[in-house]
């Protein structure tokens, strides 16, 4: 065998896979073409424009060019001394109590309260309501008969306890910034707003607008995305989250198995309900109980789940059998949530114009 | 994009030295050569909207610290060892949860294209890094080999190796996969 046969064998004489020049390699150009979509700046699910001829493309180009290039450089300037002040915080620093209504007290002290210190505890009476700057990083508005106390708060952690009553919050951080103890349990904010509501034994539920919201109470953890519910129990684990339009039969069923701690049968009358009850907005529902109880999986809500969340490989038991994770790693990705990692997609909650739903809460409990 | 810089001396270090001065023009013209080098590489690791987002995040790590790179030539390989951290970073954080994955193939392609996409994706995911990046750059990015060696700080001959054994080891692992598709 000579050199040159070598060569050809090794394929190293395929000049299209090389710079497209020589005879078409089919099977190059088939993964060209199949591929073409997952490259940068390509738009998907859109048909590609076709290319149209310019008189005078150099200099469009270099417009296009220039006006790019500054306004990438105003953008990342700007963007980038806005984001450091905003997420900047000295250690300590009082929280800025922006409005209230009523009756409210800081420190047991009734006065026209500015500012909520470290360790300080703000209390709202019957009818009464308070609203404060969460540090640089959001809102957080206190319902009536609420405790809230500062716990910690510095640049890139902050941290207060709501001993009872109802908090809501609008946050514009990274994920795990901010975070609400109850007892028994935490909410961390992983970029997003939330209503949560807890009396003093830590029993409530949350329910979350926008983003993603973690509960963890060490018996069980749970991550709740936008336009779900899940009850928090200051003596047992969490929920499992429900669609805010979950109908009735399927939350009793839901609450028939968090009850048993999943502990039921897979082909029992539980979850031959609550799947009888599902719709496409309940995937999250099952797709936690799948996780925090994979026995569940022995019965039709692992069909069910993958007819709701249809994956490319399709989910089958034996890809379960052997790799649970990568399954529940591709449900997990054909939910219709934003991503956690996208927090910032979720900037219109840090503009003062998207408070409405929260003034709007405010209102209802200061007249309530 | 094919065509830039091709044949001409190589200008990433110029290209350095401008942007390091804040020439907006140069920033601009250093993200358009690299960023489909970046998204490339970090698609070898992640699904194609996570590269998107960690490109942008690649990019406003790097570009602040461009003084901090000594030898303006070495640009590629820094931008490039910054891209994996930042996967492999993203690989270590991941939580379940990253919801949709964006159905990134044209709207025209049939359902078996999608899926065969998808199967061609994974195969080149499963190659050695060598072989996945660079046959990334080539299938994906569209970029040639000339530009890839350009753009990656690699020798034309490396290049040419990478690609040639990646796609023979490619087309292995699809020959595979459609033998086992086949035998179900």
């Amino acid at each position: 065998m000579n050199g040159d046969q070598r060569m050809r064998e090794d394929g190293m004489d395929n000049d299209y896979l090389w710079d497209r020049s020589g005879p078409v390699d089919l099977e190059v150009a088939r993964l060209e073409r199949l591929l073409r979509g997952q490259a940068l700046g390509n738009a998907p699910r859109v048909a590609r424009p076709a290319r149209v001829d310019s008189a005078h493309p150099r200099r469009r180009r270099g417009v296009a060019l220039f006006a790019a290039a500054a306004v990438l450089a105003m953008l990342v300037i700007g963007a980038r001394s806005w984001y450091q002040q905003r997420l900047q915080w000295q250690a300590g620093e009082p929280w800025q109590v922006v409005a209230q209504q009523g009756d409210v007290r800081i420190d047991g002290r009734a006065q026209q309260a500015r500012a909520l210190a470290l360790d300080g505890t703000l209390e709202t009476g019957q009818k009464a309501i308070s609203r404060l700057h969460a540090a640089g990083i959001g809102d957080v508005a206190i319902g009536p008969g609420s405790r809230l106390r500062l716990v910690e708060t510095r640049t890139g952690r902050h941290r207060v306890h709501l001993e009872q009553g109802s908090l809501w919050a609008r946050i514009w951080a990274p994920p795990g910034q901010f975070g609400v103890g109850v007892a028994g349990a935490e909410v961390i904010d992983l970029g997003c707003e939330f209503l949560l509501e807890a009396d003093a034994d830590g029993n409530g539920r949350l329910s979350v607008l926008s983003g993603w919201v973690q509960v963890d109470n060490l018996r069980r953890e749970v991550l709740v995305p936008q336009g779900t519910r899940v009850r928090i129990h200051g003596e047992g684990a969490a929920g499992t989250p429900q669609s805010f339009s979950a109908n009735a039969a399927f939350i009793a069923a839901l609450d028939a198995i968090d009850a048993a701690h999943g502990a039921v049968n897979p082909q029992g009358e539980e979850v031959r309900r609550l799947l009888a009850a599902s719709r496409p907005q309940d995937a999250i529902s099952l797709l936690v109980l799948l996780r925090d109880y994979p026995q569940l999986a022995e019965g039709p809500m692992f069909e069910r789940l993958a007819q709701l969340l249809p994956t490319a490989p399709a989910a089958t038991r034996e890809a379960w059998r052997d790799d649970r994770m990568g399954v529940l790693n591709r449900w997990w990705d054909a939910l219709p949530y934003p991503r956690v990692k996208r927090w910032w997609t979720q900037w219109p909650d840090a503009l003062p114009a998207r408070s409405g739903k929260m003034a709007a809460w405010l209102r209802s409990q200061g007249e309530g | 994009m094919s065509g830039d810089g091709v044949g001409e001396p190589n200008p990433t270090e110029a290209l350095v030295r401008a942007a390091r001065t804040g020439d907006a023009g140069a920033l601009d013209r250093l993200y358009r050569q690299f960023a489909p080098v970046v998204h490339g590489v970090l698609l070898g690791y992640v699904q194609k909207a996570d590269a998107d987002d960690l490109t942008q995040e690649v990019f406003a790590h790097a570009l602040p610290r461009l003084r901090e790179l000594r030898e303006p030539a070495a640009f590629p390989g820094w931008i490039l060892s910054i891209a994996r951290r930042a996967a492999m970073d993203a690989k270590r954080r991941r939580t379940p949860l990253t919801g949709i994955d964006i159905d990134a193939v044209d709207a025209g392609a049939t359902h078996e294209e999608r899926l065969d996409a998808r199967r061609a994706l994974a195969a080149i995911r499963g190659l050695p890094q060598a072989y996945r990046e660079t046959l990334m750059l080539r299938l994906v990015e569209g970029l040639s080999g000339p530009e890839i060696a350009l753009r990656t700080g690699l020798s034309a001959g490396s290049v040419r190796v990478n690609l040639h054994r990646g796609m023979a080891l490619l087309r292995v692992a699809l020959a595979d996969g459609r033998a086992g598709r086949v035998a179900r």
